[in-house]
């Protein structure tokens, strides 16, 4: 199944997602349904870019999703609700690789079922490719070319300088174009 | 003028139509200007092309995730009363939660749901 769902950072989404996290807050389920609808599987794909484990990404979903329910009221707004969403996200994942010492291990390459056609087989050296950059490099691949964030809203959700996401994405760009050129 | 190095860094989101428009316009400036630059560009948009390909291809979260969060985050319903019709209902309900049975309120008006209480959920009535 293919799903192409990025966020278009538009000031629409972020209205929307802003009002349905206060009445999250307020307790609201059918707002937590719809803010789950949009965000849950994002979040998702994200957490798999991390971990490469679908169940450790789908607890890591979950987990996010039911702190957004319960922690909804103490969003301050400095950021968008979803650069807030995604960095529980990365809290989450990163304290599943701490406590399951899964940091070092070798990620799955099988992503995708083998089929032999040619359009399967590219997608397979892509995620080759992808996972044979360090963590790092494929987050932010991931939340730039996937979700479409500019660079300072990734440096907002994992927390480092903007000249960083710069060189990492720098560095990641040169490695996938070598790979898949 | 940007350098070919600034200007480099900035191609991801440049392609990606992430850039301010100051921005945008010096990396602009300098693609007219660079060949060098301007096939770092093309190999960028190969790139993206295949990775966003690529990410959306996996398959989504599964359905039944749902059901497994809103039964950590809201509990379980232990009771549930309609009245009414399509047109206008109101619907009663208790549930059981880590915390408590809280008690909810809602008004169904020709399908779309007017959330009235939540009393003992998320520190109190709303």
């Amino acid at each position: 199944m293919r799903t192409e769902r990025r966020t278009d950072g538009g000031e629409g989404d972020e209205r929307t997602e802003r009002a349905l996290l206060v009445r999250t807050a307020e307790g609201d389920e059918s707002a937590f349904r719809l803010l789950y609808d949009r965000l849950a599987d994002r979040v998702f794909r994200y957490a798999f870019t991390l971990l490469h484990d679908r169940h450790l990404a789908e607890e890591v979903a979950q987990e996010t999703m039911v702190i957004v329910w319960k922690q909804a009221a103490t969003f301050e707004g400095r950021s968008k609700v979803s650069t807030w969403v995604f960095g529980i996200a990365r809290f989450r994942a990163l304290d599943l690789l701490r406590k399951e010492k899964r940091g070092d291990r070798v990620p799955e390459l099988d992503l995708v079922e083998p089929d032999p056609a040619p359009a399967v087989e590219s997608r397979e050296r892509t995620l080759r490719a992808i996972g044979t950059l360090p963590e790092e490099q494929r987050e932010v691949v991931f939340l730039t070319f996937y979700e479409g964030r500019s660079y300072g809203e990734i440096a907002g959700i994992l927390g480092i300088p903007e000249g960083t996401v710069k060189s990492r994405m720098y560095y990641a760009r040169r490695s996938l174009a070598e790979a898949l050129t | 003028m940007n350098t070919c190095e600034e200007t480099q860094e900035l191609i991801p989101w440049y392609v990606e139509g992430r850039l301010g428009p100051e921005e945008s316009s010096a990396v602009a400036t300098h693609l007219i200007a660079c060949a060098e630059c301007l096939r770092e560009v093309a190999a960028t948009v190969h790139v993206r092309g295949s990775v966003r390909d690529a990410f959306s291809a996996q398959p989504p979260l599964p359905e039944e995730a749902w059901e497994r969060v809103s039964r950590q985050a809201m509990g379980r319903r232990l009771a549930q009363l309609d009245v009414g019709s399509f047109l206008v209902g109101l619907r009663l309900g208790a549930w059981l939660t880590r915390r408590g049975s809280p008690l909810r309120a809602d008004l169904h008006v020709l399908g779309r749901e007017v959330h009235l209480m939540n009393r003992g959920k998320k520190g109190g009535a709303s």
